[in-house]
């Protein structure tokens, strides 16, 4: 009985959050339904950086600090894990010391960047990360210098157990989307409409992963065409390894920014003075807020490793990458985890996308160019949350255009009225 | 003088300099647990000045601030903050994009023990936004919890300032100038909610005011400051009769 009521409740929760709970199903049966293996290591590259992006974003948009030096922190990710899987070493522990290495470094550049605010943090964080660039750089033997280092693919990633394992985790969050749908579509006050909209997009959704999911799985078990099945579930596997770790990450960043301490972060971000004067070592919190953010970064640069396959310091070390990640943050919204990963996701498969295109697809640099503009012009506060303002402000800009109408034509009417 | 008291708070010779220009000069005194001392003086008197010393913002040239019989001088703001003394600002220096009910509890959050939690959600810990609610039930702010900080009127904005003060628990209250721009029909609200505090605990007030009403009502001592030197310090009653207050005010030599 007890057990029934707690279900329930979760259920409501659930039902409460369907928007994520779509979009994850959508996330975790698109490898089962796609036959695009482009699409996949596409959007498992856009995975890696929209966890970077909500990673930067918990330092500049939860705690208010601009770093230059994110770069830093991804950078030593990939590099301890792709060190460590050349010296043979298992992925699992690998990925450990990546973290490791990222918090450390988020630590260590909080302890001598905190000391100085604003403009002289963004620079002091810079100049650490170009002289952990330069080290790079620099030691060959440790990081290949220029050319960079190959990296081996894991051989866990090789193995059948890791893709049913991710394949059962795709097959329960279906399972508890399609729970929830039919238990709010039994609740009562429901507008038969909407009954009937959803009803055809649940069956729709069902038929189109039933007819083509049995298909991707057929050929892992397939004997004779072994070969060619290892390259798919390779492909496969690695666009849940960064989904995978993605969703945990949110799960977890969620709620550390909902939280007590989430709370004084932001207090911080808004008015560190008055913090300090509530009784909170704005230091401290700040080095917190930047060691959670090592972690999450050192994490994503130890799965970009394996995934990229080679990588040199210009391009997990180099302050490009730090640019980038800001232009997510900056597009997608400050502030909100989501955000940083939309403007991720649109910008790595917007650039994609736009040198494909013929003939114009060799000036993608310039669209992209104009497409930052248009987004800085018109969405302000990057496309998240204008968009959550936009509900209330579309009804007041509504609302102030009829009430000027009315007003200019009363003046007219009022100027007809005065003339003899 | 009811000086037999041990005083809460006390400053030894407090100066502080700015350059040739001396803010502070040599001020000692104390405040008593449950008095409402108010601090008067023309502009440029030095009175925030001498709360920025107290609260750990500046750091004195010299001279000692003591509270609860310890040395706090030199210590960082959020520190002196813990032992328990707490202020509000002249310029209203709130939180502004956050709601009044995040910026109260913020404050309340504070001085309890989950300031390092990152795993329960802050809207499950009830006991907290109790106290929030109790807190701006006390300033008249309950029915506004949900606004922006932003976009209370200035009036509200000074009551936040106050409240968020308050939700530290401190032993020791700075208000400065809590009525700076309230329009005259609020003033007595803000009198009602100092004179609220007052009742409910054994606190000890500090108040910068430049409203002779607000002092007369709610203050139990009154000390004079000019040009960084406390020219006197009596009751209310006394000061208001004082030969070089009334020089000082007007503009005299």
């Amino acid at each position: 009985m007890k057990m029934n009521v707690k279900l329930n409740q979760v259920f409501e929760t659930l039902s409460k959050k369907k928007t994520a709970l779509a979009t994850l199903a959508v996330l975790f049966t698109f490898p089962l339904v796609t036959p695009s293996r482009y699409y996949m290591v596409l959007l498992a590259e856009v995975f890696i950086w929209a966890l970077l992006a909500m990673s930067y974003d918990l330092v500049l948009g939860y705690t208010g600090l601009v770093s230059f030096g994110h770069a830093a922190l991804f950078g030593i990710g990939a590099y301890v894990s792709a060190l460590l899987l050349r010296m043979n070493f298992p992925f699992l522990p690998a990925i450990f010391a990546a973290v490791l290495f990222g918090a450390i470094l988020g630590l260590t550049m909080g302890i001598f960047s905190l000391r100085v605010s604003a403009i002289y943090y963004a620079l002091v964080t810079l100049a650490f990360a170009e002289v952990i660039f330069a080290i790079f750089n620099k030691w060959v033997e440790l990081s290949g210098g220029e050319t960079g280092l190959s990296v081996p693919r894991p051989d866990f990633l090789r193995s059948t157990p890791f893709l049913i394992f991710a394949l059962a985790i795709s097959v329960a969050i279906i399972s508890i989307l399609c729970i929830t749908a039919v238990r709010d579509l039994a609740k009562k006050g429901v507008h038969a409409r909407n009954k009937i909209v959803y009803s055809v997009l649940m069956i729709g959704f069902l038929v189109l992963l039933v007819c083509t999911g049995p298909s991707k799985l057929h050929l892992i078990s397939e004997g004779p065409m072994k070969d060619r099945v290892i390259t798919i579930s390779i492909m496969n596997i690695y666009y849940f390894l960064a989904l995978m770790p993605l969703v945990l990450c949110y799960l977890v960043a969620d709620r550390i920014v909902n939280s007590p301490m989430g709370r004084i972060f932001v207090a911080i971000r808004e008015n560190e003075e008055r913090a300090k004067m509530l009784g909170y070592d704005v230091f401290k919190y700040r080095l917190i807020s930047s060691t959670i953010s090592g972690v999450f970064a050192g994490l994503a640069g130890s799965l970009y490793a394996p995934f990229a396959l080679s990588i040199n310091p210009a391009n997990v070390l180099g302050s490009a990458v730090t640019i980038n990640v800001l232009l997510y943050s900056i597009l997608g919204g400050l502030g909100t985890l989501i955000g940083p990963m939309i403007g991720a996701g649109i910008i790595t498969l917007l650039a994609s996308e736009l040198t494909r295109i013929p003939d114009i697809g060799q000036y993608w640099m310039l669209t992209l160019g104009i497409f930052y503009l248009l987004v800085i012009l018109f969405l302000p506060y990057g496309i998240i949350v204008t968009w959550r303002l936009k509900g209330t402000t579309a009804k007041k800009t509504l609302k102030k255009l009829i009430e000027s109408i009315k007003k200019s034509g009363r003046k007219e009417y009022a100027g007809e009225e005065g003339t003899p | 003088m009811k000086y037999s008291k041990k005083a809460i708070l006390e400053t030894k010779n407090l100066t502080k300099k700015f350059g040739g220009l001396v803010a502070v000069n040599n001020v000692s005194f104390g405040v008593e647990k449950g008095i409402c001392k108010g601090l008067i003086g023309p502009n440029g008197a030095g009175k925030t000045t001498f709360f920025n010393l107290i609260c750990g913002l500046l750091k004195p040239t010299s001279g000692k601030v003591f509270f609860k019989g310890e040395e706090i001088s030199g210590l960082p703001p959020h520190k002196i903050s813990k032992r328990g003394i707490s202020r509000s600002y002249q310029i209203t220096n709130v939180f502004t994009r956050l709601s009044v009910l995040e910026n109260v509890r913020i404050a309340v959050q504070s001085r309890g023990k989950d300031n390092y939690n990152f795993y329960s959600n802050s809207e499950d810990l009830k006991e907290y936004k109790k106290k929030t609610l109790e807190i701006l039930e006390t300033v008249g702010l309950k029915r506004r919890a949900y606004y922006l900080a932003d976009f209370l009127p200035h009036g509200d904005q000074r009551k936040l300032e106050i409240a968020m003060a308050l939700a530290t628990e401190p032993d020791l209250l700075l208000l400065d100038e809590p009525t700076a721009g309230v329009s005259i029909e609020e003033v007595p609200d803000v009198i009602k909610i100092i004179q609220k505090i007052k009742q409910n605990s054994e606190i000890a007030i500090l108040l910068v005011e430049h409203k002779i009403d607000v002092i007369m009502d709610v203050c139990d001592s009154v000390m004079v400051m000019h040009q960084g030197s406390i020219i006197a310090d009596d009751i209310p009653e006394e000061i208001t009769n004082n030969k070089l207050v009334q020089t000082v005010y007007l503009g005299g030599d």
